[in-house]
C-alpha cells in the first residue's frame, strides 16, 4: 500500500528506451539528464516528443549549484532554453560544484560544508528559480573526499540549504549511503535532521566497493550507478516513506552494466514494497485526530467525530 | 575580485585534477597552502585533509572526464522488444 501518489520510475538513458517504452504501464516516469542534450536539438525535441508518453523530469550536472562562484548565466539561460521546449513536470540539480578558476573537475564535488557555502548555495539556487522559472529539485552528492573546511556536517549543511531557500529536495539515497559508510555518520540521524516535509524526490541507485591505491588504508563505497540498489538503502526508503507526510517520486538510476530490462523493473518494484512498508508503520503510528488516515485504498479523511 | 571561498575551491578544483599539484601539495601540505595565498583556517583544514579520499576522488573525477572525452559504446543487451517499441524508438531517434 503506497500513497496513490507516490510514483515510480526510471532515468532515461537512450539504452533503456525499447524497454521504458514497452513497459509504460509499469513506470510512472523517466528523469532525463540535461546535458546529454546539449546543443542537439534533434534530441531536444525527441525529449519532447518522450514527454508526451509519459511524465518526465529533467535532471542537470552541469551548473554547479553550490560552487563559490555564481552560476554562469550562459548555463542557466541554456538549461532555461531546454526547460521551455521539452516542458518537463520539474528540473533537478546538485549541490556541489563543478568548476573553479577556469578549471572543469568532470564531475561533482562537495564544498567545504560551512556557512558561507550555505550562502553559496542559496544564492545560486535562487538565481536560477528566477532564470528557469521555477525552483530546482536540490540533490546530496556522494563524495569520496570528507570536503575539507568542513564545519557542519552534511546534513546540517543540507538542513540548512533547503531552510533558506524553501527548494524540494531531491534525496539520493544511495548517496547518503555511501557518506554515511565512508564518513562514519548514521544515515537515519541524517534523515532525522533534514526538513522532511520538502522531500519530494528520490534516487535509488548502486554502486562498489573501491580500494586506495598505493598502500592506503581501508575501502570506500563509490556511486557508480553500474549495480543494482543495496538492500539497505531500501531500508532507508522504508524509513523515509514512514516518515515522510508527502508524495515521494522515487527514480532508480543506472548508467550501464545493463541487465535485462525486467531486472529494473523487479528493483522498480522492490521500491514499492519498500514504500508501502513505510506508508504501513505511517499509518499505524499516526496519533488519534490526525486528519489522514491510510486505508488499503489509500488516503481518506477521519469523519469530524473522530478528529 | 575572487573571493576567499572561490579560491579555496580553486585550489580544491586543481587538486583533484592535477597530478604534479597534488603530488607538491602532498609533500607539504601547510607550506603549499600558504603559498596558494589562502587564509589561515583554509591552510590548516588542507594540511589535515582526507588524503586516502583525495586520491580516490582524483582517480574519480579522472575517469569521469575520460569517459566524457570518448564516444559512449552501446552496452545494451540485445532484449525482446516489441516491433512497436522498436518503430517507437526509431521515432524518437529520428526526430
Amino acid at each position: 500500500m503506497t500513497d496513490p501518489r507516490d510514483r515510480f520510475g526510471i532515468g532515461y538513458r537512450p539504452e533503456l528506451l525499447p524497454g521504458i517504452l514497452t513497459h509504460l504501464d509499469r513506470i510512472d516516469l523517466v528523469e532525463a539528464i540535461a546535458d546529454d542534450f546539449l546543443n542537439r536539438e534533434g534530441r531536444l525535441s525527441a525529449l519532447r516528443t518522450l514527454a508526451t508518453q509519459i511524465p518526465l523530469t529533467l535532471h542537470g550536472l552541469p551548473l554547479g549549484l553550490a560552487g563559490a562562484a555564481p552560476v554562469e548565466p550562459r548555463r542557466l539561460d541554456d538549461f532555461a532554453r531546454w526547460v521551455d521546449v521539452v516542458r518537463p513536470e520539474s528540473w533537478s540539480e546538485h549541490l556541489a560544484f563543478v568548476r573553479a578558476g577556469g578549471i572543469e573537475i568532470g564531475h561533482m564535488a562537495a564544498p567545504p560544508r560551512r556557512a558561507a557555502t550555505i550562502d553559496h548555495a542559496i544564492r545560486n539556487i535562487e538565481r536560477a528559480a528566477r532564470v528557469v522559472g521555477a525552483l530546482p529539485a536540490v540533490e546530496n552528492i556522494a563524495t569520496l573526499i570528507d570536503p575539507p573546511g568542513s564545519s557542519l556536517s552534511e546534513a546540517e549543511w543540507v538542513a540548512g540549504i533547503l531552510r533558506a531557500t524553501g527548494a524540494p529536495m531531491l534525496l539520493d539515497l544511495h548517496n547518503l549511503h555511501a557518506n554515511a559508510e565512508n564518513f562514519g555518520f548514521d544515515p537515519v540521524e541524517y534523515l532525522d535532521t533534514l526538513p522532511l516535509h520538502q522531500i519530494r524526490q528520490v534516487h535509488l541507485a548502486g554502486g562498489r566497493r573501491i580500494t586506495v591505491p598505493g598502500g592506503g588504508t581501508g575501502s570506500r563505497i563509490l556511486d557508480d550507478h553500474l549495480h543494482r540498489t543495496p538492500d539497505r538503502v531500501f531500508e532507508l526508503l522504508a524509513r523515509l516513506a514512514a516518515r515522510s507526510p508527502q508524495p515521494l517520486t522515487v527514480v532508480l538510476e543506472r548508467d550501464g552494466s545493463y541487465p535485462a530490462f525486467q531486472v529494473l523493473l523487479d528493483e522498480l518494484d522492490q521500491a514499492r514494497a519498500a514504500v508501502s512498508a513505510g506508508r504501513m508503520e505511517q499509518a499505524a503510528t499516526a496519533p488519534r485526530g490526525t486528519e489522514r488516515e491510510w486505508t488499503a485504498r489509500g488516503p481518506r479523511r477521519l469523519p469530524e467525530a473522530a478528529r | 575580485m575572487t573571493t576567499s571561498g572561490e579560491r579555496f575551491e580553486e585550489v580544491l578544483a586543481r587538486l583533484y585534477t592535477d597530478d604534479a599539484y597534488r603530488a607538491a601539495f602532498l609533500r607539504d601540505p601547510l607550506t603549499f597552502a600558504r603559498r596558494e595565498g589562502l587564509d589561515s583556517a583554509d591552510c590548516a583544514a588542507l594540511a589535515a585533509i582526507d588524503r586516502d579520499g583525495l586520491t580516490l576522488a582524483a582517480e574519480s573525477y579522472a575517469r569521469k572526464r575520460q569517459l566524457k572525452a570518448a564516444p559512449a559504446p552501446s552496452a545494451a543487451p540485445r532484449s525482446r522488444v516489441s516491433l512497436w517499441a522498436r518503430w517507437m524508438a526509431w521515432l524518437v531517434k529520428a526526430l
